[in-house]
């Protein structure tokens, strides 16, 4: 066997270690990464329905547009959220959070 | 008594070619199943490494399962002011985690839902070597009825 493959051969399992935790580490960093997103989009989708809601719901126990928008605004800020935009047309109400950078959008309709 | 059987210049080559061909066998017996040694020694490395990140899905599988409880407990939590039955929506979503609700209050007053699990690290061989990590999830919700 030559130098060349001697240099190979010793070197193989280095080869290997460095491969497999590499791709050990990566794959961790990216499981980590993807689920710290899913979480965020979770939760601002959670936030966005809380807020709708609320909205919802303050309306119609007769609550005037704008004091259930500052109540609503007032939910979003208490779950760590901010409204982005928060609407009333006819009987839809939609709204739109954004949490730790992440957006959540819910609608509801009003029954009056 | 023996020597050489062919002193010309073309047999001393074709001894010097013999001599280095007997040091290169040689050392390549003694070479033989390196990589099978080197394989078995790192492999378990590599095993433990892959069961980490096998671990960190699970705990990252947990927490989405956690957002998934809170969404769940704090729809119910609006809805009804019977901790049981918020604490039943939660537990549909994940089974084992611990209920923390506000003081019940009138409608359209705030209530806090907070929801608490250990993730269990239980993954072969990493798993015990883990700590537990204690996850929270909190939403604040109007109380509808």
């Amino acid at each position: 066997m030559n130098k060349f493959g001697d240099r190979c051969e010793a070197g193989s399992a280095a080869v290997l270690l460095v491969v497999g935790v590499a791709f050990g580490v990566a794959a961790s960093i990216a499981a980590g990464s993807a689920g710290r997103i899913a979480v965020e989009r979770a939760h601002a989708e959670t936030v966005s329905e809380i807020v709708v809601a609320a909205m919802a719901s303050d309306r119609v126990s007769g609550y005037s547009q704008e004091e259930a928008e500052s109540r609503s605004r007032d939910i979003a800020l208490r779950n760590g959220a901010k409204v982005l935009r928060l609407v009333e047309i006819g009987e839809r109400i939609s709204a739109t959070i954004e949490w730790s950078g992440s957006h959540g959008t819910s609608a509801a309709v009003l029954e009056w | 008594m023996f020597e050489s059987v062919d002193p010309s210049p073309s047999g001393k080559i074709i001894d010097e070619e013999c001599q280095r061909t007997r040091r290169n066998m040689t050392q390549i017996l003694g070479q033989t199943g390196q990589s099978t040694v080197e394989f078995v020694l790192v492999l378990p490395l590599v095993i433990i490494v892959l069961l980490c990140t096998l671990q960190v899905v699970s705990v990252v599988r947990t927490r989405l399962l956690l957002e998934q409880a809170v969404h769940e407990a704090a729809r119910a939590a609006a809805l009804s002011p019977d901790q049981s039955i918020v604490l039943e929506a939660a537990r549909k979503a994940l089974p084992g985690v611990v209920l923390e609700l506000g003081k019940p209050r009138e409608i359209g007053d705030s209530i806090s839902v907070v929801l608490r699990i250990k993730a269990h690290t239980d993954i072969p061989v990493v798993g015990p070597l883990l700590p537990d990590p204690i996850m929270k999830a909190r939403a604040v919700v109007r109380v509808e009825r």
